[in-house]
């Protein structure tokens, strides 16, 4: 316990850095912020009122520390785009990336485990050569053509599924369920792959382990042996993919969101990048930044529950 | 393969007919009109009342402020249709009829206009809709210490006055006849909201205003959708015909298309040839085109080499085979311009010498300039831009030309370096609007702050001179000829495809509007389920 809460202390200094790097970096690229807002062709009275409000006269160290307070305060502050809040805009589209990532990362796992495990156990043999050339071959398969294929079979062909679009948990939660079960399939198809091969591979090294030759030699079932002393050891890999999948899918997966019309905070950030949003841009890394941490602190803490030696 | 209809619009003079091979211009008469296609007729019934429209478009919807937006993509303007009605309205015909107001004079020496609106007006929330509001919206407009994006547009405006709660007075710094066209701008910057409402909201007046138009904001999920709904305040009750109307962002062409096949939208909007004429062939859907006003265009800086040498300008075009641009490019289904308004619209200028092909005619040009000719073109990081970019790459290089082209993102980088001199050449859009002198004074005119391709050329100075200072329509009309004739030999600019806009719709989608500025004028649609 004490080394998951020294690393949660570490979560302070890796936010700062990736705030203060993302500050930097935002304010080193060429162009002034008020062109954005006023125009070109403002007065340069007009122009000088507007850097005083927001403060870009300031040395940037300056204007990190106004900005690292009032975002400690919850203020992201605004888009020039768009006038609309940062933190509103980011917790808008937040609700749908969680829901479509636990949605697809829980199809993944539906698909992996199953499979993982049965590759695994019967290594070499037929089933394992037909997963490991299917899981080959939708890997191979770009997410932009699973996704297109998903949408034309289920949505337009036997229009069992909407095309595109989100519906809000809050409005309709099984709407909202289906809105979502082809973008997440093709992020479970995509993420699938990756988990099963990770699966396979450890179940075959555990396998191998004396402790299981010795479950053998008590007498106990195979189907005992598997999924009660190989499956729990044989997780630790597949648990540190899983963490990586999760803060890679809320992050967005900006090819899903595009395709099915998804309001996500990957498409946030593309389109704040292209507008050259940037305190949009610099509230959403920090978002991320915050999560990214969080989510490899909860998948820390994950070994300690799957591993005893970890606790040691 | 046959023309499936070409009619189906009481009272269009003209008509593009959309079959599965070709788009076949029928234009009766110089005005701007669309046609429908690749499906039934659409017969002049009874319009219904009550159903949900979904409407299925590309770009994020921006916001309604001006000051915030800057300009506004077509999605953000086909919203702003519904809110927003303007003072004229054009019609099937052609013709521009007034709705909201009844009476316009314009005074003596042509310094100000006099508008009298209809009385009764209403915002949605329902303040009444007054010269008082029209009046302390343009003082914010003009308001110089505000954003100037568009302020090279407006210079033509002093202020606006109120003469009394229905009338304002917009008085100019120069005589101004175009402004009798005003009202037919579908301008955001017209976009009235109340001044005690507008201080009220702060910033927050970009993502919730309000209007007097037919239709109100309900529901607004950012880059997802926007619903509307009728205002209840609306002076014309009886041409609100859909209950609700619902604009979709699907920036995927082809997922809107499926979107429109799986019956998830009703219409899809900011279509390409491409999937116009494969929704013609299928035979599902109504398919809309509308040859508007307005070209796509290549700018050349003429401040700098090569391009400040008209030889070289004059060898980019000879060395162009159009009829290659347009197959390639527009599917066959687009004309090239060979002016900036085109056959459609009442400024079409006939012969006006645009350089045809002759690839030997620009190596001549190339060799009397004497030196290596080298530049980098400007485009977009779209498909079609990259597309575009190789293949006039390739007839310049034909020619002894060394071209490279650079990648830049459309929006604010991509507007930004045209705006501030900093490119060779660029693709660019002349915009789709009732009057020439709006956009080519300021793009054209050597002395505007506007003039982003640099031209200057005293006969282009005063043919836009002449457009935008004489009150005599056929003066106007002839100086824009002189103007195109001149563009057309000293050569600023290349001309492009045709402005051309596609909307693709489900059977039972009525009356589709057109489509003026590109802004899909939703109000007027109804449904026949």
């Amino acid at each position: 316990m004490r080394g998951l809460a020294l690393k949660a202390l570490y979560m302070v200094p890796v936010a700062l850095t990736v705030t203060l790097v993302t500050f930097l970096l935002l304010n080193l690229l060429p162009g002034d912020v008020t062109a954005l807002m006023l125009g070109d062709d403002a007065p340069k009275e007009a122009i000088a009122q507007t850097r005083a409000a927001l403060h870009l006269d300031d040395p940037v160290l300056i204007r990190y520390g106004r900005w690292l307070w009032a975002a400690l305060g919850g203020d992201l502050g605004r888009s020039y785009i768009t006038g609309q809040v940062v933190w509103e805009a980011l917790g808008d589209r937040l609700k749908m990336s969680f829901q479509l990532m636990a949605m697809g990362q829980a199809i993944a796992l539906i698909l992996a485990l199953p499979t993982g495990i049965l590759a695994g156990y019967r290594a070499g043999r037929a089933i394992d050569k037909v997963l490991t050339t299917a899981a080959f071959g939708i890997i191979s398969l770009p997410i932009f053509v699973k996704s297109m294929l998903l949408m034309v079979v289920f949505a337009v062909v036997l229009r069992w599924l909407p095309s595109t679009g989100y519906v809000e948990f809050g409005d309709d939660p099984w709407g909202s369920m289906r809105s979502l079960i082809l973008p997440a399939f093709a992020i479970g198809l995509a993420e699938w792959p990756a988990l099963m091969r990770v699966l396979r591979s450890d179940i075959i090294a555990t396998l191998q382990e004396d402790f299981i030759l010795l479950a053998r030699s008590k007498g106990l079932s195979p189907t005992y042996v598997l999924f009660r002393h190989t499956l729990r050891p044989s997780c630790i890999s597949l648990v540190t993919i899983i963490g990586l999948q999760v803060a890679g899918l809320l992050n967005g997966v900006l090819v899903v969101e595009v395709i099915f019309a998804l309001p996500g905070v990957g498409r946030l950030l593309y389109e704040s990048v292209i507008a050259r949003d940037l305190f949009m841009v610099q509230g959403a890394v920090t978002l991320f930044a915050v999560l990214y941490v969080t989510i490899n602190l909860a998948i820390d803490s994950l070994y300690v529950l799957i591993d005893p030696r970890v606790r040691k | 393969m046959t023309v499936k209809s070409c009619t189906g619009r009481a009272g269009t003079s003209g008509a593009i007919c959309f079959t599965n091979r070709q788009i076949k211009l029928a234009l009766g008469t110089a005005v701007a009109v669309g046609l429908l296609l690749g499906g039934s007729v659409q017969a002049a019934e009874t319009p219904k009342r009550g159903g949900v429209l979904r409407i299925g478009h590309s770009t994020q919807v921006q916001g309604f402020d001006p000051f915030t937006i800057s300009a506004p993509n077509f999605a953000t303007g086909s919203v702003a249709t519904l809110m927003w009605q303007r003072s004229y309205q054009p019609t099937r015909d052609g013709q521009w009829v007034s709705y909201t107001t009844v009476d316009r004079s314009i005074a003596d020496d042509g310094m100000s206009v006099r508008w009298k609106m209809l009385k009764g007006l209403k915002f949605s929330n329902g303040e009444p809709f007054t010269a008082h509001a029209v009046a302390a919206h343009w003082t914010r407009m003009l308001d110089p210490k505000r954003n100037q994006a568009f302020a090279k547009y407006l210079s033509m405006l002093k202020e606006i006055v109120v003469v009394d709660d229905e009338t304002t007075e917009t008085r100019y710094n120069f005589p101004y006849p175009p402004a009798y066209l005003a009202g037919r701008t579908n301008s955001f910057m017209a976009q009235v909201m109340p001044p005690e409402y507008v201080k009220k909201m702060g910033r927050d007046v970009n993502r919730k205003p309000i209007g007097p138009g037919p239709y109100m904001i309900d529901n607004w999920k950012a880059s997802s959708s926007v619903t509307l709904v009728r205002n209840p305040h609306y002076w014309d009750k009886s041409k609100q015909y859909l209950d609700q109307i619902i604009f979709k962002q699907i920036p995927n062409m082809q997922a809107r298309m499926n979107a429109l096949k799986a019956g998830d939208i009703d219409v899809a909007i900011s279509m390409l040839e491409k999937q116009a004429v494969a929704a013609a062939k299928d035979g599902n859907f109504d398919v809309l085109a509308y040859p508007a006003s307005g070209a796509a265009v290549t700018f050349m800086n003429t401040a700098k080499a090569p391009f400040d040498d008209i030889r070289v300008r004059r060898a980019i075009a000879h060395a162009v085979d159009r009829s290659v641009i347009r197959k390639v490019i527009y599917a066959g289904q687009r004309e090239m311009a060979t002016d900036l308004w085109g056959p459609s619209s009442e400024w079409h200028c006939k012969d006006v010498g645009y350089p045809e092909y002759d690839p030997e005619k620009a190596k001549a040009l190339l060799k009397e300039y004497g030196k290596p000719v080298k530049f980098s073109l400007t485009t977009s990081t779209t498909a079609i831009g990259l597309l575009a970019a190789q293949l006039y790459q390739s007839f310049w290089q034909k020619v002894g030309m060394e071209v490279d082209f650079r990648q830049v993102q459309v929006g604010p980088q991509y507007i930004g370096e045209v705006v501030r001199g900093q490119y060779d050449m660029a693709f660019w859009r002349v915009a789709d609007l009732a009057d020439p002198d709006y956009q080519v004074y300021s793009n054209f005119f050597s002395k505007s702050g506007g003039n982003f391709t640099k031209t200057k050329n005293e006969a282009i100075d005063k043919a836009l001179t002449t457009g935008r200072r004489s009150r005599d329509i056929a003066k106007r009309k002839q100086a824009y000829c002189e103007f195109m004739k001149e563009m057309n030999r000293h050569m600023p600019i290349l001309l492009g495809g045709r402005t051309t806009y596609f909307v693709i719709a489900r059977k039972g989608v009525m009356n589709l509007p057109m489509l003026h500025q590109g802004y899909f004028r939703a109000a007027e649609v109804w449904l026949n389920d």
